[in-house]
């Protein structure tokens, strides 16, 4: 952990409660884009940030490092994000059962990288484009470059979320810009600038 | 070097993530490799437009984080207080316990359901009337909707929560003990839930704000604060209408790792989604943590009573 981290950390456990907005406002855009990705509704993903940062801040004195506190704070978002679709997905059927950690992860996991142009984003023509070109890339490119691109993790953070090597973060981060730009220049609803352009895909 | 190598490169810088050595060696093939610099270029706008996909936070974002916990690291105590949202749950939660408490080895000692000896839960058996089990039905069924409008829970009811809040613990060791703090805390009226006792007076503050106003009329019993609990004790014709299980739910959060021998439930709907039932020792620890706790009919049909 960086010392300024952790000296932050350690005001924020030390009673100094506001020093904890900090950490809120470095976080804020990934832990609410991850949300929005997931429950795919304003309020909701509102909601559920907020509920990730009050119960990080409630269980930061068990943060010890082990992962980088964004990658700590995306899997507690990504929690709570599942067990507001699992029990949303439960409504008027079950009141009152017992589950298995794990019988849903499957699903829900799939919904976590899915994106929605449609109902997510009404955007630019370019825009729409762009994040309809990134829905018809394959589960693994789309994936690791929302979490680049979009949600902003490092190379490392993005490492370890994926449990990959270094090496193949960066390869597959490059593999999956092409696949993009290769996505965008097929797809005719391109921006212009790939219009006249008469290189080959690459 | 192959192709790729370099627009591998081209990607890491973009993403500010390339060494110097690197670096240099990429401006030297970019200066002489004009498709290569035009993929950067198109590169770097798919990069933009793609960040720009990025929905911006609103700012109630921040300031509700804040407001929830500034206030609750700066006045520990209160702000667990003011997090309480079901008063009257809480009071119906310490009543019942102490209700269950003072009544079961007196009423319910030929009572030798097994599960009542379930060591990682708090489990009670005790006799209840038809309309007091309507009640809890009702204070349960009525639970998520208070949720919604405890937003404007007075202080007043805050404050007798808190002190219901500390009881319950109190109960869970010296029922008596909690009995006499309850009735300072103005929360005995829920004792009527199981008690029956029927003394018509003052309405205490904690009464009249939430769940509690259905507990209280659907038993259609007050009883006032001083009436309360021994009157319990010593009732010896509660209705006995067939036995009702209680557990005590101590739960925590999922981020704060699940204790041994905790036993996780879901789904019961409502606002609170997991309950872990944990060894009391285990809850009593957790109360420094901000602990939430559930009361519920054992069951099929389950009666919840969530207090956050």
């Amino acid at each position: 952990m960086d010392t300024r981290l952790q000296g932050i950390i350690d005001r924020v456990l030390s009673g100094e409660a506001n020093a904890f907005g900090t950490l809120v406002s470095e976080n804020q855009n990934k832990v609410y884009a991850l949300a929005m990705r997931m429950v795919r509704n304003e309020q909701d993903a509102l909601d559920l940030s907020q509920e990730a940062f009050i119960r990080a801040y409630r269980s930061l004195g068990q943060y010890r490092g082990e992962s980088s506190f964004s990658v700590w704070l995306y899997r507690l978002t990504q929690n709570i994000c599942l067990d507001f679709l699992r029990k949303k997905k439960k409504q008027n059927v079950i009141s009152f059962v017992y589950t298995d950690e794990d019988s849903e992860q499957t699903e829900f996991e799939a919904a976590d990288t899915s994106l929605s142009p449609e109902t997510l984003f009404e955007q630019s023509e370019t825009r729409r484009a762009v994040a309809e070109g990134l829905s018809r890339l394959s589960e693994e490119h789309r994936r690791i470059l929302v979490l680049r691109e979009i949600d902003g993790y490092s190379y490392e953070e993005i490492a370890e979320m994926l449990s990959l090597e270094l090496g193949t973060v960066k390869s597959r981060i490059a593999r999956a810009r092409l696949a993009l730009r290769s996505e965008l220049r097929k797809s005719g609803g391109v921006p212009d600038r790939y219009a006249a352009d008469e290189r080959k895909g690459v | 070097m192959e192709h790729f190598e370099y627009e591998l490169l081209i990607s890491c810088l973009l993403d500010g993530e390339i060494t110097p050595q690197e670096k240099e060696k990429l401006d030297a093939h970019l200066s002489r490799c004009p498709e290569c610099a035009a993929l950067l270029e198109e590169l770097r706008a798919d990069g933009e437009e793609l960040r720009a996909l990025s929905p911006e936070p609103p700012k109630a974002l921040l300031e509700g984080v804040m407001r929830e916990i500034v206030p609750e690291k700066q006045e520990k105590k209160k702000a667990k207080i003011l997090s309480f949202r079901y008063i009257a749950a809480a009071a119906a939660a310490v009543a019942v316990i102490i209700c269950a408490a003072a009544v079961l080895p007196m009423l319910r000692n030929r009572d030798s359901d097994k599960s009542s000896a379930t060591p990682e839960a708090y489990y009670m058996s005790t006799a209840t009337s038809g309309a007091s089990g309507a009640a809890r039905k009702a204070a349960a069924e009525d639970a998520p909707m208070n949720m919604a409008a405890s937003g404007g829970v007075s202080y007043a009811g805050d404050m007798a929560t808190d002190s219901a809040g500390a009881s319950l613990y109190a109960a869970m060791a010296e029922p008596e003990a909690a009995a006499d703090n309850m009735e300072a805390a103005g929360v005995g009226s829920v004792s009527a839930v199981t008690g029956g006792t029927s003394a018509e007076e003052a309405k205490p503050a904690a009464a009249s704000e939430s769940g509690t106003d259905s507990v209280s009329s659907a038993s259609s019993t007050e009883s006032t604060p001083g009436a309360s609990q021994r009157d319990v004790k010593e009732e010896p014709d509660i209705p006995d209408t067939g036995a009702r299980r209680f557990r005590i739910y101590i739960f925590m959060s999922p981020s704060d790792g699940l204790p041994e021998g905790a036993e996780r439930l879901e789904g019961f709907g409502g606002d609170a989604e997991k309950y872990f039932v944990v060894p009391l020792d285990t809850a009593r620890e957790l109360e420094s943590r901000g602990f939430e706790a559930v009361l519920s009919e054992d069951g099929e049909d389950a009666g919840l009573i969530v207090i956050r």
